[in-house]
């Protein structure tokens, strides 16, 4: 349902979405998260930066999924032509190993926190343009 | 001034906020990749960015000859709509509009609106979602869209964690059970007393108030051994010799030792009683050193008490 041009298309993929980007937590393989973000996207970019950092010094993290708890949109394409929605997300307990599997940081179970994600419709499938908080807030 | 400027406006905006806030994450603390940490942005509404063949979102599609003509009347006003109730239909939930609304949390009453694009330039006029959103307080007439993108001259205040790393924080206060004392290979309790501190100074010409509140503990036993807890720990009832705790340690050898903590404070900041935003990084603090007294057990049966028998065994002062 997530290569659907619907709302109901936007909320699978921006599930599916939040699912590459847990396991790029897990496995800091960011190819298919990739395949399917804009580089635009700082909030992205940032995290992605750090779960890189982290594994780059040879160390690991367990945790980190994030999980989606409800949508909300208006489905109408804004003034650059995409999508935006308001998204209610968890994030789970983050536990940082080092490379001698010693966890040397942990960052626990979020409240639930809104969020907003921008998507696209580029031809036949959905790209996430942004996501982070609300601005203004 | 066309859309396609303004566009280009707001990006050049975007990238000015990216180059402004340089997240000097302490090396110490380590980096977060928490989606409430410092790497979580103001999400706005840009292009897609031409990658891989990657079409550009369409643009309202007008092109002005005279691009730095001054602003005038072009037909382009602004609007907005309450966010949570927007685009929810009949089926409302009830806690959509204060989960929502909690982001605007400035002053009380605050509301997240999302800004509409009034084009009168078409008949009908057209209403197009701008991607924006802001906050609006009782009172106050919130700001457009289109004002937030022209008005960024002076870079923000940022604090940064050195200027976190001025601030007294308190540090955290060792405290364990049974008093001073742990037996050999025991659980001894020990756990942190850790306040949330708030300071408020002036920088750059701002009055800021920064909040710190202790995330982590970092121990180091004395003993050659350590370990990082997101818990601070706590009591426990009755004699408290041998009971696991997530802060208790093992101590295998007897003796004296001082056990060091190092309490990291996360710190949010609000300049001139605006939002509160986060510091990049964390602050150390570091507490007075605890001494632990680590003793050894050894049982006996006895017949006779120590007046009776002055040299009985556990008659004499106690030895390791």
């Amino acid at each position: 349902m997530a290569d659907e041009n619907s709302p109901e298309g936007l909320e699978a993929f921006t599930a599916y979405w939040l699912e590459l980007f847990s396991y790029g937590y897990e496995t800091n393989d960011w190819a298919p998260f990739e395949a399917v973000t804009d580089p635009g996207c700082r909030t992205c970019e940032n995290l992605k930066a750090e779960v890189q950092k982290h594994y780059e010094s040879g160390g690991w993290i367990d945790g980190g999924g994030i999980s989606l708890n409800s949508t909300n949109t208006e489905f109408v394409e804004n003034t650059t032509g995409s999508i935006n929605s308001f998204i209610d997300i968890t994030q789970n307990e983050i536990l940082y190993f080092d490379s001698s599997g010693i966890e040397v940081k942990g960052s626990k179970k979020t409240e639930p926190v809104l969020g907003v994600s921008i998507a696209y419709w580029e031809v036949d499938h959905w790209v996430m343009l942004d996501f982070g908080s609300p601005e203004g807030s | 001034m066309s859309a396609a400027l303004k566009t280009i406006a707001l990006v050049a905006f975007l990238i000015a906020l990216v180059a402004s806030s340089t997240p000097a994450i302490d090396e110490e603390a380590g980096p977060s990749a928490g989606i409430t940490e410092s790497g979580w942005v103001n999400a706005g509404n840009t292009v897609r960015q031409a990658v891989g063949g990657g079409k550009r979102a369409p643009t309202m599609g007008r092109v002005d000859a005279q691009p730095a003509a001054l602003p005038e009347d072009d037909g382009i006003s602004y609007t907005y709509v309450r966010a949570c109730t927007a685009g929810a239909g009949s089926d409302l939930d009830p806690a959509t509009c204060p989960r929502m609304d909690a982001q605007c949390d400035a002053q009380d009453d605050g509301i997240l609106v999302n800004w509409i694009e009034l084009d009168s330039t078409v008949r009908p006029a057209t209403r197009t979602p701008t991607g924006r959103s802001s906050c609006m307080y009782p009172g106050e007439a919130p700001a457009p869209p289109i004002e937030g993108v022209e008005a960024p001259e002076e870079a923000p205040i940022v604090i940064t964690l050195e200027e976190f790393q001025k601030q007294p924080v308190l540090a955290a206060t060792i405290v364990s059970q049974p008093s001073n004392f742990g037996l050999r290979n025991a659980h001894s309790n020990v756990y942190a007393q850790a306040q949330e501190q708030e300071f408020t100074f002036e920088f750059q010409d701002a009055e800021i108030v920064l909040k710190a509140r202790p995330v982590s503990y970092q121990w180091n036993y004395g003993d050659g051994t350590g370990a990082t807890t997101t818990t601070p720990g706590g009591p426990v009832d009755g004699a408290a010799f041998d009971t696991e705790t997530p802060t208790s340690h093992q101590y295998t050898r007897t003796g004296d030792f001082q056990l060091i903590l190092t309490t990291y404070f996360a710190g949010d900041y609000s300049v001139d009683g605006g939002p509160f935003q986060p510091v990049a990084g964390e602050a150390a603090v570091v507490s007075e050193p605890h001494l632990m007294s680590i003793w050894r057990t050894e049982g006996h049966n006895v017949s006779e008490n120590c007046i009776e028998n002055p040299q009985g065994i556990g008659c004499a002062a106690p030895t390791r």
